[in-house]
């Protein structure tokens, strides 16, 4: 196990001139509290310059090694920077130490190429070998799982990419987990028997074809095998290309997304740019069709007028024809009267009228035979053409409910029209920077890269199929060899026999050893999942095949969408059980990782470090947790504690609070 | 180029101790159980010359090499 | 008021920009229709007839009113009307005037509204 005994900084970050940091060889916690900017990333950055020669910033960048010397000493003339970092492994001692100076004769070194880089290891008081000093290195801290060791809350982040199959993060993490879990000595060995074999069968066949009996044969198995060495290599090629192919479909369908996103809009705007056409097509000739219906409008608006007009007339042509009778009878009876008169007897009834009765009858006539008092009342035939008029304008005057209908089909179809406007305009907007015939490109490029798939894995499949038969062939001839061969050929077979074996018990070795690092995995995350987590109603965890921890309710249901502050935990969680599952142990140096989290959460975290690794050095800042609370929790696990004072802005200094 | 500490120094190149046995454990499980004619020690060999050169291919096949032929010798 | 009826109507200047902007919408097939429309519109109003000075000579009479139905109905509706296409004119330019503060807006002509306030507003 890798244990760290000491942390030495020279002009490292905010650390001027030299400041350390003793680590105790117990098993427990060690606290260092500082605030923001005041080195505590920087801390970190000082273990993995030590061990790899880098030093990363936010997002897992690389920073320019030229920036991290300390200012303040820059200013009086001091570049460069130094980290010693002291560390026990299997019981050894070691002193790691690792320089950046600026070169001979540089004196204001401005960029990296003016700075060299050396390092060496100290095994007790022997300085080991470069070569040595890299093999120890890589062996007691490889850098590809550095990750499980060295992290903030930003890396605890990327786990949630061991959920998605296709992700390149998540692969590059599963790599790195099965890593840490001693999954590539199964690999290796799986690889290395497998090249043993081969060699073993070339060896087999030129032994063979040493002997005349088995010459033939020999030559044949020769051929055959190389022949299978070229269709390896193809298939090699092959599967080679297709990763990099489905790499790129995988890339280019964020783009294909988009551009199908785009395409959408597209036709969206071509079908609304289509439908303002039709409306303007349509209400063009609705418009025409109320303008021809308009010419009778002004009809339509007088016809409540001319329908009383046509009243007032009717009843004026109905007094005068009243009138009319009335006069006619009058003077049907004024005759009568004359007639009698004129008689002096009564047309009736023969009575011979007297004197005083004639006279009544002679002014009764005049009465009747008066003249008709006329003056304003207009004669029937004016009255008649009146009505004529009136008749006839009133007949125009229908269609004005449809006009109206019309109106308003034409006003609605503006409403949408101005509707399609808006969405077209907003469309617009937000293809306006499109390049149509990049998309274009990208759509090509994509189906090319879908058929290009297509034709490889067909090669493959065939390169497979010819691989069978090959395999098939080297099989009979083997078997015939192993019939008529002496004894050479016999320990040659042995040989391969062997291999062969070998091969195949690593190669079951694999998947039976991944199944059970899984579930041993799965398992202790688990544990350990439910010790830090607040909520009482999750159960499990459950690990899918890139070792992508699932929370699982008490009900059964997995949660798909959880917090990034759930996120911290799980990824704690699965850090916690790699670290009791792996060959390769060493001391968790985290950095921040609170700031998503609850009281609750934080509290339960601190509580669960000393069980998490045996080494563990944890960075905060004191709002994120309280020093008086982690004292209290951890007790006698807590073995010391730093605080990083600041001095000035570029000035920060590290003292010991317990210990 | 081959390490010198290896004869020098096993103990240190061995595998870190007892997590690493899971997959010694696993592997001769499964010799035992479908491959009892191969050697355990041998198995146990090729397996912790794996641990100790995962970063150097070429000393691996040597070892390795090495360990089989050895094997081979003894059975003759 | 004059004796002798017209042979032409027109409109004023003024009276014309306004029936420029309700032809604009094509809601009429020409501007003759739309005269028509607003002396409708005047005589719904109960307009008053009277003289119009400016008016120039737009129309002629007999392509204005063919079927003589104006000068029919316009003595029906005011009887002491003696030169209904003088009272023409006066009705048209009267009912521009109306159609002007009523039924222009924003400077498009609503039919609709004036065709059929009651409706119109109903639908809003």
């Amino acid at each position: 196990m890798l244990r760290i005994t000491s942390i030495t900084l020279h002009n490292f970050g905010p650390f001027k001139e030299t400041q350390s940091i003793d680590l105790s060889k117990k098993d427990g916690v060690t606290m260092i509290f500082g605030e923001n900017m005041r080195g505590k990333t920087t801390l970190i950055n000082a273990v993995r310059y030590a061990l790899f020669g880098k030093v990363l910033s936010r997002g897992e960048h690389e920073m320019a090694l030229h920036k991290i010397g300390n200012w303040e000493a820059a200013k009086d003339g001091e570049y460069g920077f130094k980290v010693i970092l002291e560390f026990e492994h299997d019981g050894q001692n070691y002193t790691l130490t690792r320089e950046c100076k600026p070169r001979s004769g540089i004196e204001e070194p401005k960029t990296d190429l003016d700075y060299t880089q050396t390092h060496y290891l100290k095994r007790g008081s022997d300085v080991l070998s470069p070569a040595d000093c890299d093999a120890t290195l890589s062996r007691v801290m490889p850098e590809q799982v550095s990750r499980f060791f060295l992290f903030d809350g930003e890396l605890l982040q990327q786990y949630e990419e061991l959920l998605m199959n296709e992700s390149e993060m998540g692969q590059d993490i599963k790599e790195a987990i099965e890593r840490i879990l001693g999954v590539p000595v199964l690999t290796s060995a799986r690889y290395d028997m497998a090249e043993l074999k081969k060699e073993a069968e070339k060896k087999e066949s030129r032994t063979a074809q040493k002997d005349q009996q088995t010459r033939e044969l020999g030559t044949q198995n020769a051929a055959q095998i190389e022949q299978r060495t070229a269709h390896e290599k193809e298939l090699d090629r092959l599967k080679k290309e297709l990763t990099g192919l489905k790499t790129t479909k995988s890339e280019n369908e964020e783009m294909v997304r988009q551009n199908e996103k785009t395409k959408a809009l597209l036709n969206e705007l071509e079908n609304l740019d289509s439908r303002v056409k039709d409306i303007d097509a349509r209400n063009k000739e609705r418009r025409e069709r109320l303008a021809s219906m308009a010419s009778n409008a002004w009809c339509w608006v007088l016809k409540p007028a001319l329908e009383e007009l046509q009243e007032r007339e009717q009843k004026a042509m109905a007094t005068i024809q009243s009138n009319a009778a009335q006069r006619e009878f009058s003077a049907r009876v004024a005759d009568q009267i004359e007639q009698a008169l004129s008689t002096s007897k009564c047309q009736v009834c023969s009575q011979k009228i007297d004197t005083k009765t004639a006279k009544a009858l002679r002014a009764q006539m005049a009465e009747l035979r008066a003249p008709p008092q006329k003056d304003g009342e207009a004669s029937l035939e004016e009255t008649v053409a009146r009505l004529k008029t009136l008749r006839e304008i009133a007949g125009n005057a229908g269609g004005k409910d449809a006009a109206i209908e019309l109106l308003f089909t034409i006003e609605d179809a503006q409403v949408e029209r101005t509707q399609c406007q808006a969405r077209i305009g907003e469309i617009r907007e937000k293809t306006k920077d499109l390049d149509e015939s990049k998309l274009r490109r990208i759509m090509t490029a994509y189906d090319k890269t879908v058929q290009d798939i297509a034709i490889v894995d067909g090669g493959i499949k065939k390169e497979q199929e010819a691989l069978k038969e090959i395999g098939e062939n080297i099989k009979r001839i083997q078997a015939e060899l192993e019939r008529i061969g002496g004894a050479d050929l016999a320990k040659e077979r042995q040989r391969r026999q062997l291999c062969a074996s070998l091969g195949e018990l690593f190669d079951k070795g694999v998947g039976v050893y991944r199944e059970r690092l899984r579930k041993k995995v799965e398992q202790d995350a688990s544990k350990l999942f439910l010790q830090l987590t607040t909520e009482p109603d999750y159960a499990s965890l459950k690990i899918n095949e890139n070792y992508g921890l699932i929370i699982v309710h008490k009900d059964g249901d997995e949660i798909q969408v959880r917090s990034a502050g759930a996120e911290h935990v799980v990824a704690l969680s699965l850090m916690g059980a790699l670290q009791r599952n792996a060959p390769l142990e060493g001391p968790i140096v985290m950095d921040s990782p609170f700031g998503r989290l609850d009281e609750g959460h934080t509290g339960r975290i601190v509580k669960a470090l000393p069980s998490m690794a045996k080494q563990v050095l944890l960075l905060v800042y004191e709002s994120e947790l309280e020093p008086q609370f982690v004292r209290n929790t951890l007790k006698g696990d807590l073995l010391r504690e730093y605080k990083i004072v600041r001095k000035s802005a570029r000035h920060s200094v590290l003292e010991q609070s317990k210990g | 180029m081959r390490r010198t500490t290896k004869q020098s120094t096993p103990r240190e190149n061995a595998p870190a101790g007892g997590k690493h046995s899971d997959l010694h454990e696993t592997i001769e499980a499964l010799r035992k159980d479908k491959f009892p004619k191969l050697p355990k020690a041998l198995v146990a060999d090729i397996l912790r010359i794996e641990s100790e050169n995962l970063e150097d291919r070429h000393a691996a096949m040597a070892d390795l090499n090495e360990a089989i032929e050895n094997y081979l010798s003894k059975e003759d | 008021m004059a004796t002798t009826d017209k042979n032409t109507i027109g409109v004023t200047p003024k009276a014309q920009k306004i029936l420029d902007q309700m032809s604009e919408d094509k809601a009429f097939a020409d501007q003759m229709d739309a005269a028509k429309f607003a002396m409708s519109i005047a005589i719904r109003r109960g307009a008053k007839v009277g003289e119009v000075n400016g008016a120039g000579t737009k129309w002629n009479v007999g392509s204005f009113d063919p079927n003589g139905d104006l000068r029919n109905l316009l003595p029906i509706i005011y009887p002491d009307l003696k030169t209904p296409y003088r009272g023409l004119e006066s009705l048209i330019d009267s009912g521009l005037q109306i159609v002007a503060q009523d039924y222009l807006k924003g400077g498009k002509f609503d039919l609709a509204t004036a065709l059929k306030p009651a409706e119109a507003k109903k639908r809003k």
